[in-house]
């Protein structure tokens, strides 16, 4: 009792402390931030491990905000794949914020060090909202605010061609968060609620639903960049600062991802036949041809390294297709959750390596 | 047919003939109105459909609040990457993207 009551009052922490020190960091910007960013990465880093020890322990937790009943309330649940998603946020975050620390930056603009801290906290608690939400309008609500955050910190450098990359990057977002919402009011229309759980035990094979999940997918697959929708994603990842880069390909894309597959889970698997499933399959597949082709053909490191995340992300839908087809729907979701895991910690790791290969050999 | 549902109709209409303009328009600001449009399309179609012969219902509304709010905040956002972009390069439109 006592013990599930500490690991569900750390669901709503997840999302507050990282929120906390972003005000904290726009308050009170500092000309060296260390002493203000280590005090909030090990906190977060040590709300999310105690999240994950306790989902592991006790199995799914969930949280009522203000004891507030659902749907009027906010709910927050974490289950397997969402405390492991935090987890791994706070550990490749963390990580970038200490590259961010300690390597000297490639852009002197003052823009750039006063607004990265309250960004970068804004992200973590965004992505947070987004692993721990249980109802499709505050996967909504943490998706838009991780969109804004992502965006700003692509811009942040004030240079033309970031500021470009930012603007595709926001109009790709905008379209794909309303095309989400536009299913979400249809699916709510129809059932009349917007919490994953009950919306798997009502949905039903017929026309609204249909539209809805088109939708729904449509914008998140937008936001993901799977391809044929993926042109935003290499300009955006291959110009921003490389902690940012790093940040956005490893975490930002797979939030969306993981909101679609939660739908697609919760609510799309008795409906979505394993040929539209198939359908998603082999736009991975042409994303995983594509984007390794494109890779393949750009000089510019950083280029070629977004364009493989583009090839990554297809691995990802390939999977969600295995999932949803339901041959051997358990070894699918085994590989999943490596390819999440996996991609994000490598992909990280492959764009500070070659952040720190491009400022040494420009030297 | 009632209210709410000619609400949602106005609100589908709205939608199509916004995500027209987003397509086919350059001017950054012309897309990011036609945005601001399909967003109030969107609310339209949430609090119509949604009350349809049904009682009036708190959530939509809470709902559509909320996303108010998101639709002004990423307008700020945008106005204020527009400005930039103008004042760096003097251009109202993106350059053609070379990579597809």
């Amino acid at each position: 009792m006592t013990e599930a009551f500490v690991g569900a009052s750390l669901l709503p922490l997840a999302i507050v402390v990282p929120l906390v020190w972003a005000v904290l960091a726009l308050v009170r910007p500092r000309r060296r931030p260390t002493f203000l960013v280590l005090p909030g990465l090990v906190s977060w880093v040590t709300i999310c491990a105690g999240l994950w020890w306790y989902t592991s322990r006790l199995g799914v937790l969930t949280h009522v905000l203000g004891a507030w009943p659902e749907p009027l309330g906010i709910a927050l649940r974490a289950d397997g794949l969402g405390s492991t998603m935090a987890l791994l946020t706070s550990v490749i975050g963390s990580a970038c914020a200490l590259y961010r620390l300690w390597t000297p930056i490639d852009v002197d603009a003052s823009a750039a060090q006063r607004w990265f801290w309250p960004l970068f906290f804004m992200l973590g608690a965004a992505l947070n909202a987004v692993w721990l939400a249980a109802d499709l309008f505050n996967m909504y609500v943490g998706l838009e605010l991780l969109g804004l955050s992502a965006v700003g910190l692509v811009a942040i450098s004030g240079r033309a061609n970031a500021l470009a990359a930012a603007l595709r990057y926001l109009f790709a977002a905008l379209l794909g968060s309303l095309a989400y919402l536009l299913g979400v009011a249809l699916l709510y229309a129809a059932y009349g609620s917007l919490a994953l759980s009950s919306l798997a035990a009502l949905a039903a094979p017929d026309t609204i639903t249909y539209v809805a999940l088109a939708l729904i997918t449509a914008g998140l697959c937008l936001k993901t960049a799977l391809f044929p929708l993926h042109a935003w994603l290499p300009p955006a990842h291959g110009v921003s600062l490389t902690p940012v880069s790093a940040l956005l390909s490893a975490l930002v894309v797979k939030a969306s991802f993981v909101m679609l597959l939660r739908i697609m889970v919760g609510v799309g698997v008795t409906i979505i036949t394993p040929s539209l499933a198939q359908g998603l399959g082999a736009l991975g597949a042409g994303a995983i041809v594509w984007g390794g082709w494109q890779a393949l053909r750009h000089a510019e490191l950083k280029m070629l390294v977004a364009h493989s995340t583009v090839a990554q992300l297809g691995y990802l839908f390939v999977g969600m297709a295995l999932l949803l087809s339901g041959s051997a729907p358990e070894l699918a979701w085994d590989g999943l959750m490596l390819q999440l895991v996996a991609h994000a910690l490598a992909k990280s790791a492959m764009f500070l390596a070659s952040g720190t290969l491009i400022a040494t050999s420009v030297v | 047919m009632s209210a709410e549902l000619w609400y949602a109709l106005v609100g589908v209409v709205l939608v199509a003939a916004a995500f027209g303009a987003f397509m086919a328009h350059t001017h950054l600001l012309r897309r990011l109105l036609a945005f601001n449009i399909m967003g109030t399309g969107c609310f339209l179609i949430l609090v119509g459909l949604a009350q349809h012969e049904r009682a009036p219902d708190p959530i939509p509304q809470a709902l559509v609040l909320t996303g108010i709010v998101v639709a002004v905040a990423s307008t700020a956002l945008a106005l204020i990457l527009f400005r930039r972009w103008f004042a760096a390069t003097g251009r109202t439109t993106l350059p053609e993207e070379d990579d597809g």
